[in-house]
């Protein structure tokens, strides 16, 4: 039980930073981002490859896919946003596709759709605190190791969250909501407005490159399955449900989405149909809430 | 890597691109007709191309190709009404990304119901017994110039409503400047509407043919058609009607050269590159500057 309790908590943390991130785009800067999964693509394979298949130090990992996140997300945001802003979600969505057949494609890379299995949980505080964890709560090495864990998880959605917290009211964060209600009043202000969405984007791909890291080393497998174009609803669907420039929101909406599925299992729907079901349920709420509530549960707070 | 020798290579190229280009060029029509009026990217357009596949599929034993298509056409053009109706008319005058994440949940929405009733699997259309002709070494099927010759009529057909109708005048109208078509008494609700259906119509008529070329249906095809078809639209220069024309066709025969020169499984990429590297290179597409009234 506590190892399932825990699966799930991890889990959300991971999905809490994509929906953070993605709302710092969508919801803050006003872009329709369909290509979010695959800079946590990108995260998931930088550990994968670097931890899991070389063996190299989980930091490695993590660095890696930063790095990688931030220079993808500036070659296709700068262009991108220097165009009509329609096209900007067909650019995205057409990068993550290619991310994720290359992904599929490059097997001596990525192993394609074989996986990288067994990428190992990250030895953080050395083995020691493993132990006195595993004593104190009279638990496995193995489950105290996933304890550990968790809390690893916990920390980087908290920085996640006081990063885009302290961005989005910072001056910068002012001129990018302003770019959002009236390009061309914030344009007279002598803003460049491809500068200001291009580095919320860049913040963006490099909370989902480590929420993308820490999901291989959860789950210790990575594969292209994690990059199908309907994860990156299922995350627009946290940000509007919980409601578009609302970080409090965004948590919940999270939440909502990483648990309605877990409840379907309860309720013994059988495995084939909780995607279907999923997918139906959340595009479903999508349309409901643009119609009738597109503030989400939570309105952005508008001050005077 | 294979280099391209021989003359029948070209014109095997050539042809593959002829059959599916048609195909790309029907459902690139309904991404542009209502970027021209509304200026809004219809991201579930793919999804009603995807419902017309599952037509095809449904139908194969009770009826051939050209009849599918007539019934496919009917329903998603239905279906394009509903969605214009349900999900598009009530967000009028609302925030563009309110539009774009409605449209992207109806196009998830569609997926998912068809997900629900088929299964994600591949779905197998049997062949028909079509005849094998040869043009030099390259070869083309019976049924393969029935989806070229079925293509080309509609392309034709659109062309003549969208010339000579009053209906289509009045479209043209309203993608060359809506805010004056709207003071001159263009039923702006009604003409909308009307792009839909006629749009989804046609989207329909594709999903069939696609259905019949590959014979084979899954959920997914929808996206990925729609994300080749977007290209030939903005390759065309998005809201030209016979821009998507030309657009679908070159985005077909260069997909089919990529496809002989590249390993196989990164065919698929080659529309989203070709996509990005217009956005860069031309955003207008091709043929903007004389083909925007259309």
């Amino acid at each position: 039980m506590i190892e399932y309790v825990l699966a799930v908590a991890t889990n959300l943390l991971i999905w809490i930073m994509l929906t953070l991130s993605l709302n710092l785009v969508v919801g803050y800067g006003g872009m329709l981002h369909l290509g979010h999964i695959a800079f946590f693509g990108i995260g998931g394979y930088a550990t994968g490859i670097l931890v899991g298949l070389l063996g190299w130090s989980f930091w490695a990992g993590f660095i890696v896919g930063i790095i990688l996140s931030l220079l993808l997300s500036l070659v296709i945001g700068y262009p991108a946003l220097h165009i009509r802003g329609d096209y900007f979600l067909m650019v995205t969505l057409g990068f993550a596709e290619v991310i994720r057949i290359i992904a599929t494609n490059w097997v001596p890379l990525t192993r394609g759709p074989m996986g990288i299995p067994g990428i190992p949980l990250p030895a953080l505080f050395s083995y020691r605190l493993g132990h006195v964890t595993s004593a104190l709560m009279s638990v496995s090495l193995y489950v105290a190791a996933k304890i550990e864990f968790f809390f690893f998880a916990l920390l980087c959605a908290l920085l996640s969250y006081i990063i885009i917290k302290r961005l989005v009211h910072s001056p910068f964060g002012r001129v990018l909501k302003a770019f959002r209600e009236d390009d061309i009043a914030a344009r007279s202000l002598g803003k460049n407005p491809v500068y200001f969405k291009v580095v919320s984007l860049m913040v963006a791909a490099a909370i989902a490159s480590v929420a993308g890291s820490l999901s291989a080393h959860h789950n210790q497998f990575f594969d292209p399955n994690a990059l199908f174009f309907s994860t990156t609803v299922f995350i627009l669907v946290a940000v509007v449900l919980g409601g578009l420039g609302s970080l409090k929101g965004s948590v919940v909406g999270a939440a909502i989405v990483v648990l309605l599925p877990e409840v379907l299992r309860f309720l013994s729907v059988s495995s084939t149909n909780i995607g279907a079901i999923r997918q139906l349920v959340f595009s479903l709420a999508l349309i409901l809430l643009m119609l009738y509530r597109p503030g989400g549960l939570f309105h952005e707070r508008h001050h005077a | 890597m294979q280099l391209l020798t021989g003359m029948s290579e070209w014109l095997q190229i050539l042809i593959n691109g002829c059959i599916v280009g048609g195909i790309y060029a029907l459902v690139a029509l309904g991404y542009t007709m209502v970027y021209g009026i509304l200026k809004f990217i219809n991201f579930a357009h793919g999804e009603v191309f995807m419902v017309g596949a599952y037509v095809a599929y449904m139908l194969q034993d009770r009826l051939v190709m050209w009849q599918s298509v007539v019934v496919a056409m009917f329903i998603c053009g239905l279906l394009g009404l509903c969605i214009e109706r349900i999900a598009y008319r009530p967000l009028r005058g609302r925030d563009r990304l309110v539009y774009l994440i409605t449209a992207v949940g109806v196009s998830l929405f569609l997926q998912s119901v068809i997900t629900l009733l088929f299964g994600a699997q591949n779905r197998v259309i049997r062949p028909t017994g079509a005849a094998i002709i040869s043009i030099g070494s390259a070869t083309i099927t019976s049924l393969q110039i029935l989806i070229i010759v079925i293509a080309l009529v509609l392309m034709i057909a659109l062309h003549m409503w969208v010339t000579y109708s009053r209906a289509g005048k009045a479209i043209r109208a309203l993608s060359d400047n809506y805010a004056v078509a709207q003071t001159v008494g263009i039923p702006v609700n009604r003409l909308t509407m009307v792009v839909f259906i006629v749009g989804s119509m046609l989207a329909g008529a594709a999903g069939v043919l696609i259905a019949y070329e590959q014979s084979a249906v899954t959920p997914t095809i929808g996206i990925d058609m729609g994300i080749r078809a977007f290209t030939a639209a903005v390759l065309g220069g998005i809201g030209s009607i016979y821009g998507a024309f030309i657009g679908g066709f070159l985005i077909a025969i260069v997909e089919n050269i990529g496809a002989y020169l590249l390993p196989a499984g990164y065919s698929h990429a080659i529309a989203f590159v070709v996509l990005i590297i217009i956005l860069l290179v031309r955003p207008s597409g091709l043929f903007k500057g004389d083909g925007d009234r259309a």
